[in-house]
């Protein structure tokens, strides 16, 4: 379970202030799939930075797995992202020395993975990566980059998964495959928030929110 | 996937950064090892040199006291054994003894092992008037050398005068238009002129010497003599009490009088030479000690300047290394790896670094110092030191703690970076 309430960020820059977030609410029960929808700058990211227990809020309080993550401190935060979050960037994020096999491991330099390697040959298999897991990134695909990043991101079978515009750089057949393996994942119990303004993203999501300056405006 | 994994690909990936770090600690300890090598080296051929050199001056220091013995053997004899009765003050003022002794004292003294004396001369000596040539000569009967039975025969100092023949003086052999090989007349005999000796400027110049028992003979004092003449030898107890003592318990009827001033002369000579040979050795010495001290100095201040440059540009890389890792960084902290495993992650990498350079600096130094020797010393391979596995040591745990101390800040940078403003620069 993923629960946001009353969450305000704001940033400073040059003398300006810019409330990222303005009292934004959200409950993701496991097995379901979250997804808000909004334009770009509206806060989506900074959503999903503090749901992740990267950016401490000004107010409001995050709990995960029933703990509030910015109540630990760094070095304990850190461990708790690792076993209990799991993370999709629209940019992938993928380590550009590794092999698509090795970023899928990358997690178990986090946390004890015992048996990391036959979950990463299981997922490499499911997600259609076999003939590319000695590849490294810039010899992929973009969609085969997303699939590595998602594989990463459930290796360690984290119960919460947070995609930021995961389909924002893939094609139609991509970005389909890609929002049915998080849709997946959820299915298996797993609670995914997913930001993005991809519209495709509301076939496979259980409710879609829109944001709009900091706030969440509308639920379906 | 474990982290050794990660930095051997990172480093595989990124093989010109790190292969500058390597280069930039190769580069210091090469300077370091080299130093030390060349300093190793010359210290130890600087001992090789001390010791040759101090052979070669023991050499010379010898030759000279030989040569001083020589030349100061001209000086004459340091010890006189007089007639016990013989009035000293008539000594002085006649410059002989006219008192006699028996000749056999000489053969007792030799035949005593007294080893404070040695080169013992009698002889028989007066003044007295020379009625052929109506002048006055100081007339020396002498024998030669009295062989010591207690030591191996020396080339004696003085040769005797065969029985016939005469030595004269200069000034004598002048006045009296005396050649070698003429003739003389002393007292009714006639006598061949052996030689006439070189002006000297003392009564030298006006003496005869001829054979001892024809003195006697011609003196009437047969089987006597008026002095004994000895060189004192240069050991430790030929101070003038030993010198007396020893000869007066042979001889109790003698009294011994001590040349002080030619065996002053003597010792001085000897004391010089060994002065001047410790002096060319210290001079040698504190020349080596300067040229070591010099290049010590210089040492001082390069290597740990060199070390503090090669430090920095470690330092320099690692940032850029880690900058160049901003985005890798960012996600592995926000995949849940720890600051500390992050840090611990780039500082392992500059500790490799640190290794690597410092095997190939070690190699490189040493090779550099041995070839610099090599060159020095036109190709002995006796210059070369031997390989110092202590230093080497030393260096490859030392360089790679300093070149992960040159990573420090970077990393520490690293690690504390926020893993949300690399994510949010989406």
């Amino acid at each position: 379970m993923l629960r946001i309430e009353e969450l305000t960020k704001t940033y400073r820059a040059s003398g300006r202030q810019v409330r990222a977030l303005d009292g934004v609410s959200i409950q993701v029960a496991p097995g379901e799939l979250v997804a808000v929808e909004g334009p770009s700058g509206c806060g989506k990211t900074t959503l999903l930075l503090v749901a992740g227990a990267l950016l401490r809020p000004d107010g409001g309080q995050v709990t995960l797995a029933g703990q509030d993550p910015y109540a630990l401190a760094p070095e304990a935060r850190a461990r708790f992202r690792a076993e209990h979050i799991g993370f999709v960037f629209q940019q992938f994020h993928l380590v550009p020395y590794l092999s698509a096999l090795d970023n899928i491991l990358a997690p178990a330099l986090a946390r004890d993975l015992p048996e990391a390697r036959g979950r990463a040959d299981e997922l490499v298999e499911r997600l259609g990566l076999s003939a590319r897991r000695g590849h490294v990134p810039a010899e992929l695909s973009t969609g085969e980059r997303q699939r590595a990043a998602l594989a990463r991101a459930i290796l360690g079978r984290p119960p919460v998964l947070l995609a930021d515009e995961p389909t924002g750089n893939l094609d139609e057949e991509n970005g389909r495959a890609v929002l049915g393996h998080l849709a997946d994942y959820a299915a298996g119990g797993a609670a995914v928030l997913l930001v993005t303004h991809d519209p495709r993203a509301a076939g496979y999501a259980a409710r879609v929110l829109l944001m709009e300056a900091g706030r969440i405006r509308d639920g379906r | 996937m474990s982290v050794w994994r990660l930095i051997a690909k990172e480093i595989a990936y990124r093989r010109w950064n790190f292969a500058l770090a390597v280069l930039a600690v190769a580069v210091a300890v090469a300077c370091l090892v080299g130093e030390l090598v060349l300093l190793a080296a010359h210290e130890s051929q600087a001992e090789g040199l001390a010791d040759s050199q101090e052979a070669r001056a023991r050499g010379r220091t010898e030759r000279l006291q030989d040569d001083y013995r020589v030349i100061t053997k001209g000086l004459g004899y340091n010890v006189l054994v007089l007639p016990k009765e013989q009035d000293l003050a008539e000594f002085h003022l006649l410059g002989y003894a006219t008192a006699t002794m028996p000749e056999t004292n000489v053969a007792r003294l030799a035949a005593a092992s007294v080893i404070t004396v040695q080169h013992l001369l009698p002889t028989l000596q007066q003044k007295l008037q020379w009625p052929e040539k109506k002048t006055s000569i100081m007339l020396i009967g002498t024998r030669g050398e009295a062989p010591l039975s207690h030591r191996d025969p020396k080339k004696p100092i003085r040769e005797a005068v065969p029985a016939g023949e005469a030595v004269v003086g200069h000034v004598l052999a002048q006045g009296m238009g005396l050649a070698p090989g003429g003739t003389l007349a002393l007292r009714g005999r006639t006598f061949r002129v052996r030689e006439v000796r070189p002006p000297v400027g003392n009564e030298d110049d006006v003496t005869i010497w001829i054979n001892l028992a024809e003195a006697q003979e011609l003196l009437g004092k047969p089987g006597r003599i008026s002095a004994i003449l000895a060189l004192s030898c240069f050991c430790a107890e030929a101070t003038p009490e030993g010198i007396r003592r020893e000869v007066t318990r042979v001889l109790p009827d003698t009294q011994v009088l001590e040349l002080s001033a030619q065996a002053a002369t003597r010792r001085a000579a000897r004391a010089r030479a060994a002065a001047h040979s410790a002096e060319t050795l210290a001079d040698e010495a504190a020349g080596r000690l300067a040229a070591r001290a010099q290049r010590a100095a210089f040492a001082a201040w390069m290597v740990p300047l060199v070390i503090v440059a090669c430090t920095v540009w470690v330092g320099v890389l690692a940032l850029a290394n880690v900058r160049e890792r901003r985005d890798e960084i960012g996600i592995l902290r926000a995949l849940g790896v720890g600051a500390r495993r992050v840090f611990s992650l780039l500082v392992a990498r500059s500790l490799l670094s640190g290794l690597g350079g410092a095997a190939a600096g070690c190699a490189a130094g040493y090779a550099l110092g041995a070839t610099w020797l090599w060159r020095e010393s036109a190709g002995e391979a006796a210059a070369l030191p031997p390989f110092d596995a202590l230093m080497a040591a030393g260096v490859l745990i030392l360089a790679p703690l300093v070149s992960a101390a040159a990573a420090l800040v970077p990393a520490m940078l690293a690690a504390h970076q926020d893993p949300a403003d690399v994510l949010r620069e989406e």
